[in-house]
């Protein structure tokens, strides 16, 4: 320590010594009573990249242009006072408060069908709020808790579609409103963060048949059969387990097993066992493909078997424009006919000059199932306001169709709707 | 009796004495027998000192005390290969050491918490930023005197000095700008803005207000033609032609970009984007991304290897490094090298062969080979290893 080796020094160095632990000390001292802030300032910015904190001269930059007058942020730093005990309480309460992590969404959306008949032309309103809990109980261990309150039935109330054009509302299961929790899961990591485990009540569609550029009807399309492909058939969200394994050099293997129903319903019928080989690619900037193959029973007949194996790919052409592509096939057993769904579609980053973080998404699905046919296409424009706030706008052609509600058939039905998200 | 063990200490005396001996020559190797610039210098924050490894051997050679509180930041040899600079944030100093001796020739008195700096090719003058009270100290490394102190700044966080020596381009991580400083005179000839926040301020107000992630490093092309300045908050990357201080070019890259780091052949820039868990790569010839690769969060650091062919992007959330194959951009290694470690910045060897890794949580540097991909530990290093620097490295060094 500095003292003892002032009071080992012998007289003629003492008062260098303490003259150089009072600069020290002051030095340190002076720094704690320092701290940053950061102000909105106004400065003109000529097409150059040179900034001006004023006017420049006639109004003109150098190069002969006006300059772009706006606002940023600046950080400086002032003298304040503040005690060191508040400043501890403070960092203590922060790093409490990263222990679990509590956030959320709202969202609302609203369909109009337009050109539909008997009585479908109506407008569909249907809102959300989810509240979702993360915590690191241990290291390397995940608790996730999603809790979801959602109503309106949405347009296929209405229109019975094969491919459902409100993929959020699905989660309603023929209810008017709902409160769930939708999910909650355990998550593991081992061997060096190479196998993850979930289990608990898990989402299926969160570990297979993902793509990059059509996964998420809250960001994404809304339309079931673009956000997933329907030859999946994944039961609704209930006790289930997944592994996952990181083989290294962009490959990863997973497994899942699910109950055929969440707890409370029909728990009949063998389990849904799912396996998946996705592989990540950047020799064209980015891109994904995986390959996945199922087993489960009939939800209606838990006697029969079915199967189905498909793929989904995405792919980046540039930064700005990615392609995605889905296609599957299904047996089920005693029938001899194969079924089958393919959809495709682009996603464009920043298609407006100016605003780099929009999205615009058009997409199409056909599907061949018991039912029928049908055929959909749909475009979003997803308006980014802020990292919390969006705002989506999108339209569904349901080009034909069955209406498994009236027993006919949807021809041409156009469904131009509005999402909000917010993120808390 | 005692004859006996007499004898036998004689004996034990004589038969000793070669070992000794060796051991003495094991020990008479001192620093001026090394090729200094080949030496990795580990700067440890909160011991206070700068432990040299010898690449050859991956042993500590020498351990350099700086003094109590210097909490140093950055260190490395200066161009003539003799002279360790090191800005000693804690006392708000910058040190002049004689990397033979250890003895501290020169401290300066600078701004508040100096930090990250560059030297001119002379190596004559140094320019360094105090990040507490947003000013420059350029330095008279040679005299050990600050010549002047320049404000103007919002925690000027990088350096870059023209191979010329005549402009020094200064980031800013506090405003979302560059700067360029006249070496010469000192003054600021004009301050550039790299990404425009304004909308986003104008709507999430309390986002913007609260932190700001300006500009960490303006690196310069090999050729000294451009400097590549990458905005955090705008998630933008701004090309800067150095002959007339203008902005040529702006990308899109991904979310809260870090830096931009230069391969040795000049051709490509990588910059990792912590927002988002990737890096973007970036043909300096077309000026245009041209491949996202998929790594870790909160990277710290890249390293280049084997003549460039390698690429090693240290991701501190993860504590792996990821190694990537800069022809194919395809990953060819995924090393974790520990769990809950912080790693911190590296440097490749003269030969491209090994990267010294610091990481700080267990004061320790670990050692890959390149060419195989296997990790060594180099323990007990120092307290809190921050950063490491080798004067002749075959991948640009860099801070962080």
């Amino acid at each position: 320590m500095m003292a003892d080796g002032v009071l080992a020094a012998d007289s003629s160095d003492l008062v260098p010594q303490l003259l150089e632990r009072i600069r020290v000390l002051e030095e340190r001292l002076n720094r704690l009573e320092q701290t940053d802030v950061i102000q909105k300032v106004v400065e003109y910015v000529c097409p150059s990249g040179e900034i001006l904190d004023q006017p420049p001269p006639n109004g003109r930059c150098p190069e002969g242009n006006r300059p772009q007058v706006r606002e940023t942020v600046r950080k400086s730093t002032i003298a304040r006072r503040e005690s060191i005990a508040q400043r501890i309480e403070s960092a203590l309460e922060d790093a409490e408060a990263k222990k679990i992590a509590i956030g959320g969404s709202a969202r609302g959306a609203i369909q109009q069908v337009t050109n539909g008949r008997d009585g479908q032309n109506k407008l569909f309103g249907q809102g959300a709020l989810d509240l979702t809990l993360v915590a690191k109980p241990m290291v390397r261990t995940t608790l996730f808790v999603d809790l979801e309150a959602i109503a309106g039935p949405g347009p296929d109330r209405r229109l019975g579609s094969l491919s459902r054009v409100n993929a959020d509302a699905e989660a309603l299961g023929g209810q008017d409103e709902k409160l769930t929790a939708r999910e909650v899961w355990l998550g593991l990591r081992f061997l060096n963060d190479r196998l993850d485990l979930f289990f608990g009540k898990v989402d299926p569609t969160n570990y297979f048949d993902r793509n990059a550029f059509a996964n998420d009807e809250t960001s994404q399309f809304l339309n079931a059969a673009l956000g997933n492909n329907p030859m999946l058939k994944q039961p609704p969200n209930g006790p289930g387990m997944v592994v996952r394994w990181d083989a290294g050099r962009d490959l990863g293997l997973s497994l899942g097993g699910h109950a055929p129903n969440d707890l409370g319903k029909d728990l009949a019928g063998g389990p849904y066992m799912i396996g998946e080989i996705d592989v990540h690619s950047s020799r064209l900037i980015d891109g994904n493909y995986r390959l996945w193959a199922r087993s489960s029973t009939l939800p209606d007949d838990h006697r029969r078997q079915t199967w189905a194996a498909g793929l989904s790919l995405d792919q980046r052409l540039t930064p700005q424009v990615g392609v995605f592509a889905r296609a599957g096939f299904s047996r089920i057993e005693g029938m001899d006919e194969t079924f089958y769904a393919a959809s495709a579609g682009l996603q464009w980053t920043g298609p407006l000059w100016d605003r780099p973080r929009d999205r615009l998404g058009v997409g199409y699905s056909y599907q061949r199932e018991v039912a029928g046919r049908e055929q959909v296409a749909e475009a979003y424009y997803n308006l980014f306001l802020t990292d919390r706030l969006a705002v989506i706008g999108n339209v569904e052609w349901l080009i034909t169709g069955p209406n498994l509600v009236t027993g006919k058939t949807n021809h041409d039905v156009v469904i131009p709707g509005l999402r909000a998200t917010v993120g808390f | 009796m005692l004859q006996r063990v007499l004898t036998l200490s004689i004996l034990l005396a004589l038969l000793s004495t070669p070992l000794g001996n060796s051991r003495v020559s094991a020990q008479s190797k001192n620093m001026a027998d090394y090729d200094l610039k080949t030496l990795a210098i580990v700067v440890n924050r909160d011991s206070s000192d700068i432990t040299v490894i010898d690449p050859v051997s991956d042993t500590i050679i020498k351990r350099i005390a700086l003094g109590e509180y210097t909490n140093a930041h950055m260190a490395m040899l200066n161009h003539d290969g003799k002279k360790l600079i090191i800005s000693a944030t804690g006392r708000d100093r910058f040190l002049v050491v004689d990397l033979v001796t250890g003895q501290v020739e020169h401290t300066v008195i600078t701004g508040k918490a100096p930090e990250h700096f560059d030297v001119s090719p002379d190596g004559r003058r140094a320019f360094v930023g105090n990040i507490e009270d947003s000013t420059v100290s350029i330095i008279d490394v040679h005299e050990g005197r600050e010549v002047q102190r320049v404000a103007g700044f919002f925690e000027p966080h990088g350096f870059s000095v023209l191979p010329d020596g005549s402009k020094v381009y200064v980031s800013s991580h506090g405003a979302h700008e560059v700067a360029v400083l006249d070496a010469k005179s000192g003054r600021i000839t004009k301050r550039l803005a790299v990404g425009n926040v304004s909308r986003g301020a104008a709507r999430d107000p309390q986002r913007y207000l609260s932190e700001i992630k300006g500009i960490v490093n303006p690196t310069l092309t090999r050729d000294g033609a451009f400097v590549y300045a990458a905005d955090s908050d705008a998630g933008e990357l701004a090309i800067i032609d150095t002959k007339t201080d203008q902005i040529v070019k702006k990308l899109k890259v991904g979310a809260q970009p870090w830096r931009a780091y230069n391969s040795p052949d000049g051709r490509w820039m990588l910059v990792p984007n912590n927002g988002d868990a990737t890096v973007s790569v970036i043909d300096t010839t077309s000026q245009k991304i041209v491949a996202q690769l998929n790594t870790g969060s909160e990277m710290t650091g890249i390293n280049f290897a084997l003549e460039g062919t390698k690429a090693y992007v240290i991701s501190r959330g993860d504590s792996t490094v990821y190694a990537f194959d800069m022809k194919t951009f395809g990953m060819v290694a995924r090393l974790k090298i520990g769990t809950n470690l912080a790693l911190e910045t590296a440097s490749t060897t003269m030969d491209g062969k090994k990267i010294y890794l610091a990481s700080s949580t267990d004061n320790s540097v670990y050692v890959i080979d390149a060419q195989t991909d296997q990790v060594k530990r180099i323990a007990d290093v120092g307290l809190y290893p921050w950063g490491v620097s080798i004067l002749a490295s075959a991948s640009p060094n860099y801070c962080h």
